[in-house]
């Protein structure tokens, strides 16, 4: 039981991870990218085109390793920029929920060209912390299991210190609250959007570098994740940071005790579990009730 | 709107650029024919198969096989001096285009004979039309046991199969678990695929008839990447040997599992555990117990070493052995019947097949591999376990 809480935990912090993209774009635009999965997927691609090229040409694991990072987050920062100009911008009216159909028409496009420029086929992403398992007890880990707990949760903090504590948290706030106000406190609302998307796909990138040497990669490989992903946001609550980190972690470890005492359940309970919690609580555990106005 | 598109065009460049970048293992080749020309008089025999997708690596391996048999053909004369020509297309795994192909093959290509399609779906799906069409069809891969039972009441059966069909691996998983090693607490582990779900199937079928429960029974998803809780519950009941039936990617899943909870029990399973997906994705952990059925290996005897070798000089490499054997075996049936009834008539290529009796596999099918009311050439005694030695597939002592 502890070891499926543990695993339970590690792949919910991933969940977490890729949620909070949902939420940043979610403050700023009121808009989602519903490709998030297919995005963590292309950053996971890029991961591992870089790290095994950067090997074969000899560079040391933790220069290679560092050096897909910077390039994931590049290449992560364009792709995101170009999602917020595509599918978002030309619809000038947040409020219109065409974006849906807009970001999952693109994430279409993107998991297809990865298709077929890169094959379906599966293939391992070595992690670059190896591969010896570490006991205590009854319970193990891998070392990059350690890696993707203690990062996830360092990005969360600076997430969260950073949206509550800086000027640019509190612009993105301020647009969330009101665009036209805030557009006359001097700040641009498409350039908070921009860069809302382009975060929020740099973090679906790094999930995919960390996620990769856990599930191994393939095109596609974000569908699932972005959906349970999804599913931590609602039950965590889409407005509230902390809200989707209990969420995801509590996917995470469902799943993981629920397939403990019946495999064929696992999927199942967690999308029940989500269900459960929109009709009881469709602001999620802990996020804000607001009623909608029409 | 024109800065949109232009945006669209960019990230559609980056996409590909950045995904370009990646290792590509599969090939998109769609046709491939032997050295004869078009203005040469030539015969075809085609296959609509996986080059891409899922089973690609069933689909490349058979595909060497099938053009080394041509090639060899060919050589030496081809039938009274008429040349066969091999067309392969990528049905990428899907069955509306797999069936699209099938009819390319029979009505615009004029295939005498075709070569199976690596998925058992699929094979299923247009074995009808090939029936009707009174072309036969020789199975090199595609498992599932209804492909060449389907129309075994029929005046003829057009299809016959060259690979170990699903119960008669589950015949020799068994019989090598209970009879050869007598475990007593044996589990079963499957994907919910069709595939998975077949060979549950199948095996609690076969083991009911042997009166033996087994100790338990876990299933996993497509694209499960933890197996940890379904294993450990195995573990805790002190399960000696774990049969399971799934693909590669998850196979893998379940031996980095098996090791991640410090659990060491014999895994074996049918031939998709020499899939070389699952190597490439298991890396060392394939030398950790894990047994398969094969009805050829390199090591197997001086014949296939050759063969092996063959294969090598041809292509550089072998990357899917039994694959590749099973694919020249099958072209070999079909040239053999051709060499000895012409190509002309479509119904005697197939009594050809049927009664084709003086046969020299690279596999262990025998020198008769069909007859009129057995159309599979490997029986559970020409099958046998194999396992990992150092990545290598070698016979299991």
């Amino acid at each position: 039981m502890t070891q499926a809480i543990l695993s339970g935990l590690i792949i919910g912090s991933i969940y977490a991870l890729i949620a909070l993209g949902y939420y940043i774009t979610h403050l700023a635009t009121k808009t989602l990218n519903f490709g998030q999965g297919d995005t963590l997927m292309i950053g996971a691609i890029i991961g591992l085109s870089v790290f095994s090229s950067l090997k074969v040409m000899g560079l040391a694991t933790i220069w290679a390793f560092l050096i897909t990072i910077l390039a994931v987050i590049v290449a992560q920062s364009i792709i995101g920029y170009l999602i917020e100009r595509i599918a978002i911008k030309p619809l000038k009216n947040f409020d219109s929920i065409s974006w849906i159909l807009s970001t999952v028409a693109l994430s279409i496009i993107g998991r297809n060209i990865a298709e077929v420029s890169w094959g379906k086929t599966v293939q391992p992403f070595p992690s670059p912390f190896g591969s010896n398992i570490i006991r205590f007890g009854e319970l193990s880990i891998y070392p990059h299991e350690i890696f993707v707990l203690i990062t996830t949760f360092i990005i969360i903090t600076a997430l969260f210190l950073m949206l509550r504590k800086s000027v640019f948290g509190k612009s993105l706030q301020a647009v969330a609250h009101n665009r036209d106000a805030a557009s006359l406190m001097g700040i641009n609302p498409r350039l908070i959007a921009i860069v809302a998307f382009v975060i929020s796909t740099v973090l679906a990138g790094i999930g995919g570098i960390m996620i990769g040497p856990i599930t191994n990669v393939a095109p596609f490989l974000g569908l699932a994740l972005g959906l349970k992903a999804f599913g931590a946001a609602i039950i965590g609550g889409l407005d509230n940071p902390m809200g989707i980190l209990i969420g995801g972690l509590s996917i995470g470890v469902i799943e993981q005790v629920v397939a403990l005492q019946n495999s064929a359940l696992k999927d199942f309970s967690v999308y029940f579990l989500i269900l459960v919690v929109l009709i009881i609580l469709p602001q999620g555990l802990m996020g804000k009730k607001v009623k909608e106005k029409y | 709107m024109k800065k949109a598109l232009l945006y669209f065009g960019l990230l559609l460049l980056s996409f590909s650029l950045l995904t370009a970048c990646g290792p590509s293992l599969e090939k998109s080749s769609t046709e491939s024919s032997n050295n004869s020309s078009d203005s040469e008089k030539y015969f075809v025999i085609g296959q609509a198969t996986s080059l891409s997708g899922g089973t690609a690596s069933y689909g490349e391996g058979a595909k060497r096989g099938i053009e080394l048999a041509v090639k060899e053909f060919n050589a030496a004369g081809g039938y009274n001096g008429v040349k066969a020509k091999y067309i392969a297309y990528d049905d990428e795994t899907k069955p509306e285009k797999n069936m699209e192909l099938i009819q390319r093959l029979v009505s615009q290509d004029k295939a005498v004979a075709l070569l199976g399609s690596a998925n058992s779906g699929n094979g299923l799906a247009h074995i009808e039309y090939l029936q009707k069409n009174k072309i036969a069809e020789v199975f090199p891969y595609g498992t599932a046991t209804a492909i060449t039972t389907k129309f075994k009441n029929e005046a003829k059966n057009y299809v016959f199969r060259i690979a170990p069909f699903d119960q008669g691996q589950v015949t020799t998983i068994l019989d090598w678990l209970y009879k050869k090693n007598g475990f007593t607490k044996v589990g079963l582990l499957h994907d919910t695929s069709g595939y998975g779900q077949g060979g549950k199937t199948d095996v609690l079928a076969q083991l009911k008839e042997r009166n033996i429960k087994p100790t338990a029974v876990e299933s996993f998803q497509i694209g499960d990447n933890n197996m940890e809780s379904q294993l450990s519950k195995m573990k805790k009941a002190n399960i000696e040997a774990i049969i399971v039936y799934g693909l590669a990617p998850e196979m893998a899943q379940v031996l980095k599992s098996a090791e991640k909870i410090d659990y060491k029990p014999k895994f074996i399973g049918s031939w998709a555990f020499g899939d070389p997906a699952f190597k490439n994705i298991a890396g060392d952990l394939v030398n950790n117990d894990v047994y398969f059925v094969q009805s050829f290996t390199v090591d197997q005897n001086e014949k296939t070493k050759e063969f092996h070798n063959k294969v090598v000089n041809e292509y550089k490499e072998d990357m899917y052995p039994i694959a590749t054997a099973q694919g020249y075996d099958a072209a070999n049936i079909v040239l053999s019947a051709i060499k000895k009834v012409g190509y002309k008539d479509t119904e005697k290529v197939r009594d050809a097949i049927e009664e084709l009796n003086d046969f020299n596999a690279v596999t262990t099918a025998p020198s008769k591999p069909f007859t009129k009311d057995n159309h599979e050439a490997l029986q559970p005694e020409h099958m046998f376990i194999a396992t990992y030695k150092d990545g290598q597939i070698v016979i299991a002592k």
